[in-house]
């Protein structure tokens, strides 16, 4: 809603200063928007919520305004036009739909102009000049916020309806657009079908125009319900169908036609007809409420005489019944329905600046969601490893990630915003290559980045954890470290799972966007949570890629670390022997490691690699790898002969699982 | 047996050795166990009794002079030796290294500040679901289909009627329906809108603190929020609360902060509509609570003095490492 100040000013009886004016507006709830000296005026925007139908007026505003200055609103009375002209039209009406509806033909006498003062006020709330007959129309409606509506009277019956349509029906709006309208559309009609959209906008077969010598002139109120989202669903909004969506004053309908029919008479001079009308009285609604109802959620205590006055000022009819107030809520409001909105009418006007704040002692009662913690405890290893966080979108590219080679159950959205944002991420993946990619062309050289976000399927949802890790000789260090590999990832991973004491397991799998030689499964006992490895190379190849590393963990796969207790360390010496073994290169360390372990007995501690070799000296199809081996006893030293059994058994078992041999 | 001569003869070898080796067979020389001093000493046996005792002084006293001057020279070779070392060893300690610095990004890093403080505050964090209900993210919050409120939603839709949730909102009427009161709730999270300029994007990220119990009132809920912008805002800015509208409060206000240019909102909250307390099960007239809501990004922005929210979401490493 935008309008002058002078404008607004016709309807107090007193003045305000613009600051006080605009500070005001805002401090009552009709936030202030833009606000701009003009001449000798203040243009104001006000961004209103849509609860305050009422103040899509000036008269609504106004009210608002008196009422916070303990003002009086001064309202123009404006006469009866003399009726003399003698047309008939009867009017029938869907009483729910619509409580009332005035209507008045008036023969306009003379040519009109529309006179500057008019197109001053629709100008400020940027409505368009139409012709005359429609720039009263919409001035009556800036200033009452009834809107009203002019039918050319020579294109239209004897009889109006204001019903639904029984069956689906297409009509020519004003705008010049045509639409199917289905039952849900409540319609102005005469004998042959719809002249309105009934509180949205009218029909091309019933416009007026210049020539217009004879208009029907509508207002009437109807239902919010009854308008609400129509317009919308044709894809539009109008003044009249914001307001009516909103709710217009129940009582306003009269006022509104003699405002309009005294501005008819003044600019073109007119013939009137009787003032046409069908409604129904309207029910007021009341509502009792006490005192220490209003001081227990305000936390206050008002007395009921000022709760009475305040309210009052609002137009409210208010009476004190033994403990209680009743209230009868004025015609415009139609926001007011129970105690709690009236709560907010005493808050609002008092100020809420005005009110007491004190301290709430409670505490809570349950445990911290679980996902929450693991999510900020991830986070917090990966970036005390070295990592950056960042924050994607979670919508992305559908032939992106078709492209990388991810299922095809990804959610569409049914309205993206680009053609780029269609489906919900299935993986954090795409996002952080959208990130590379555009880090890397800004000269970024080495990366380690990662995003804990959730991730989509057609069938669920997870949390996800995800990185990318790339760097190359020239970001090396001088402690000498070079290209990036998939052991520095790992490594970052391992720190991860032993922080959550979780022991991965770490299986060659074939994974759509990473390279099948180096990538891996990453499992927690037979349970898959993940994956990591290096961009598969015909992707690296097509976005033009380095090898870059990544991996992906399902967050809701894992679980919070359970504490354990902490066994003291063993106090009597043990025996470390070295190992090398030739095998087969195909075997992975982790699972001879296992065996090694499962043939150690009791008292091994450690197994670790120390050596992998292949090359000279060594038949191209194996490797060695030499192992230390650790054991301790609790309760005593360990003999060399006990070893050297243990020892012995590692040997024969590693024969027998892998066909290792002992490396002399 | 002259013990002046063998002092004057040491000391003009000692003046000669000048390394660890010659220092070494010099002590050998005059201490080993054939050394001078211990034939000086077979020599005392001979001497005549009553010259005993000062003789015996007197190659006491040669001893000490030869033992501490012979330690206190290797001592000092020692020393050089290792200065030495040490000058050698020295390395630049300015290069320029490049360490792994990790980072958060700037909205994690001002969520986690708020989370903490309201944790601190007795609020239990909880999380909900991105992809919603209708039920959940409008009726169950007071907004009926066709309400002109949904309009200050622009909402996401899924084939299937869901919606990407436009509030954090329905994690209150999830905690409600799960939990009964006393409930003090704090709800981090992403939300989406179709909007993109310089103060919206698609998906940003909001939280939410809602608190239900018996005699909750609005003076508390001023109260938090007080105390909480003075915690945020370090230099304690003016605070202004007005009305406004949500259709799952009432009354609804909306939170000002006084900055340099003026008025800035940095929230909403409100007293919980009773529809929202009876759409769970909660009888109004017995309990009451409060809301507020706030956007991270807003907050981010506001603390780093941001401009465009986008570049929050560019993630440009020289950008979002900076928090």
């Amino acid at each position: 809603m935008q309008f002058y100040k002078s404008d607004l000013l016709q309807y107090i009886s007193g003045s305000i200063s613009d600051t006080n004016l605009l500070e005001q507006l805002t401090e009552l709830g009709l936030e202030v928007d833009q606000s701009k000296k003009e001449k000798n005026d203040l243009l104001i925007k006000l961004d209103l919520t849509p609860n305050r139908g009422d103040c899509f007026s000036l008269i609504g505003i106004a009210r608002e305004v008196c009422a916070v200055n303990n003002l009086k609103l001064k309202l123009p009375k404006f006469k009866k036009q003399q009726q003399n002209l003698d047309s008939k039209k009867t009017i029938s009406v869907d009483k729910i739909a619509c409580s009332s509806y005035l209507g008045q033909i008036i023969k306009l006498k003379n040519k009109g102009k529309t006179p500057q003062y008019i197109k001053k006020t629709l100008k400020a709330a940027d409505i368009g000049q139409v012709n005359t007959i429609v720039d009263i129309t919409n001035y009556v409606m800036l200033h009452t916020g009834q809107p009203l509506h002019a039918f050319d009277n020579k294109k239209i019956g004897k009889k109006i309806y204001v019903k639904f349509p029984s069956k689906r029906t297409k009509l020519k709006l004003l705008d010049g657009a045509s639409h199917f309208i289905t039952k849900d559309y409540l319609t102005i009609c005469d004998e042959k079908g719809p002249i309105a959209l009934a509180g949205i906008m009218g029909c091309a077969n019933s416009e007026v125009d210049e020539t217009t010598q004879e208009i029907f002139l509508e207002s009437a109120c109807f239902a919010p319900a009854s308008i609400r989202g129509n317009a919308r669903k044709l894809g539009f909004q109008s003044e009249a169908s914001l307001r009516f969506e909103r709710g217009v004053d129940k009582e306003i309908q009269e006022y509104a036609i003699n405002f309009a029919g005294q501005l008819y008479a003044e600019i073109f001079g007119g013939d009137f007809s009787t003032i046409f009308r069908q409604s129904k009285n309207h029910k007021a609604k009341k509502i009792l409420i006490s005192k220490e109802f209003i001081d227990s959620r305000l936390g206050t205590k008002i007395p009921a005489t000022k709760v009475i006055k305040l309210l009052k000022a609002l137009e409210f009819k208010a009476q004190s019944k033994r403990n209680l107030i009743e209230l009868t809520c004025p015609p415009h409001r139609y926001d007011i329905e129970i105690k709690e909105d009236v709560i907010e009418e005493i808050a609002r006007i008092i100020g809420y600046d005005n009110l007491p704040s004190k301290r709430l002692k409670l505490l809570a009662s349950s445990p911290e969601d679980k996902s929450i913690e693991k999510e900020k405890l991830s986070k917090d290893i990966f970036v005390n490893a070295g990592f950056n966080e960042v924050i994607n979108y979670a919508f992305v590219d559908s032939s992106f990630i078709k492209m990388l080679g991810f299922n095809n159950d990804s959610i569409e959205l049914t309205n993206p915003m680009s053609s780029n944002q269609d489906v919900m991420r299935p993986s954090l993946v795409p996002g952080l290559l959208n990130n590379f990619e555009y880090n890397f062309n800004r000269g970024t050289q080495k990366f380690r980045i990662f995003e804990v976000g959730n991730v989509f399927t057609k069938e669920e949802s997870w949390k996800s954890l995800a990185g990318l890790l790339y760097f190359d000789k020239s970001s090396s260090d001088w402690s000498g470290s070079f290209k990036s590999s998939f052991y520095d990832l790992r490594k970052s991973i391992d720190l991860f799972f032993s922080r959550l004491n979780i022991e991965p397991i770490y299986n060659k799998a074939s994974i759509n966007h990473l390279h099948p030689g180096i990538s891996a499964e990453i499992k927690m006992k037979t349970k898959s949570i993940g994956n990591i490895g290096i961009l598969h190379p015909a992707i690296q190849r097509k976005l033009k890629l380095p090898d870059i590393v990544l991996f992906e963990i399902n967050l809701d796969s894992i679980k919070l670390p359970k504490i354990n207790s902490i066994a003291q360390p063993p106090k009597f010496p043990g025996s470390e022997r070295d190992l090398s073994f030739l095998v087969s290169k195909e075997i992975p360390a982790n699972d001879f490691i296992k065996e090694l372990k499962n043939a150690g007995g009791i008292n091994l501690r450690s197994v670790s690699l120390i050596d992998v070799y292949q090359g000279k000296g060594i038949d191209e199809s194996l490797k060695s790898m030499t192992f230390r081996l650790f054991w301790q006893a609790t309760g005593a030293t360990l003999e060399d002969k006990e070893v050297d059994q243990f020892v012995e058994n590692q040997i024969n078992h590693a024969a027998k699982i892998f066909k290792a041999k002992l490396r002399s | 047996m002259d013990l002046a001569q063998e002092k004057k003869t040491f000391l003009n070898k000692f003046k000669e050795a000048d390394s660890q080796d010659s220092l070494n067979s010099l002590k050998i020389e005059y201490l080993g166990k054939k050394g001078v001093l211990s034939s000086l000493m077979s020599q005392l046996s001979n001497a005549p009794a009553e010259k005993k005792p000062k003789l015996g002084k007197s190659i006491n006293e040669l001893k000490s002079l030869i033992e501490e001057s012979i330690s206190s020279s290797l001592e000092k070779i020692e020393q050089s030796a290792l200065d030495e070392q040490l000058f050698k060893e020295a390395i630049d300690v300015t290069l320029p290294l490049r360490p792994a610095v990790g980072s958060y990004h700037p909205v994690s890093l001002i969520a986690q500040e708020i989370s903490n403080y309201f944790k601190n505050k007795g609020y239990v964090l909880r999380e909900g679901p991105e992809i919603e209900s209708e039920y959940f993210n409008f009726s169950a919050l007071n907004i009926p289909e066709n309400h002109p409120a949904r309009d200050m939603h622009d909402t996401f839709y899924f084939e299937d009627g869901n919606l990407l949730r436009t509030h954090t909102s329905p994690v209150q009427i999830r905690s409600m329906e799960l939990e009964s009161p006393p409930l003090k709730i704090l709800c981090p999270g992403k939300v989406f809108r179709c909007d993109s300029d310089q103060t919206h994007t698609p998906m940003f990220h909001q939280v939410e603190g809602l608190v239900v119990d018996k005699d909750v009132n609005f003076a508390h809920l001023k109260n938090e929020i007080l105390e909480f912008v003075e915690s945020f805002f370090k230099d304690n800015p003016k605070v202004r609360f007005r009305p406004s509208y949500f259709p799952f409060t009432e009354p609804s206000v909306e939170v000002d902060i006084l900055g340099k240019n003026g008025w800035l909102e940095i929230m909403g909250c409100g007293m919980v509509h009773p529809n929202v307390l009876k759409n769970v099960g909660l009888n109004p007239e017995v309990y009451s609570g409060f809301a507020f809501g706030m956007g991270i990004e807003r907050m981010t922005m506001l603390r780093y003095q941001i401009s465009d929210i986008r570049m929050l979401f560019e993630n440009d490493l020289r950008f979002v490492t900076k928090g």
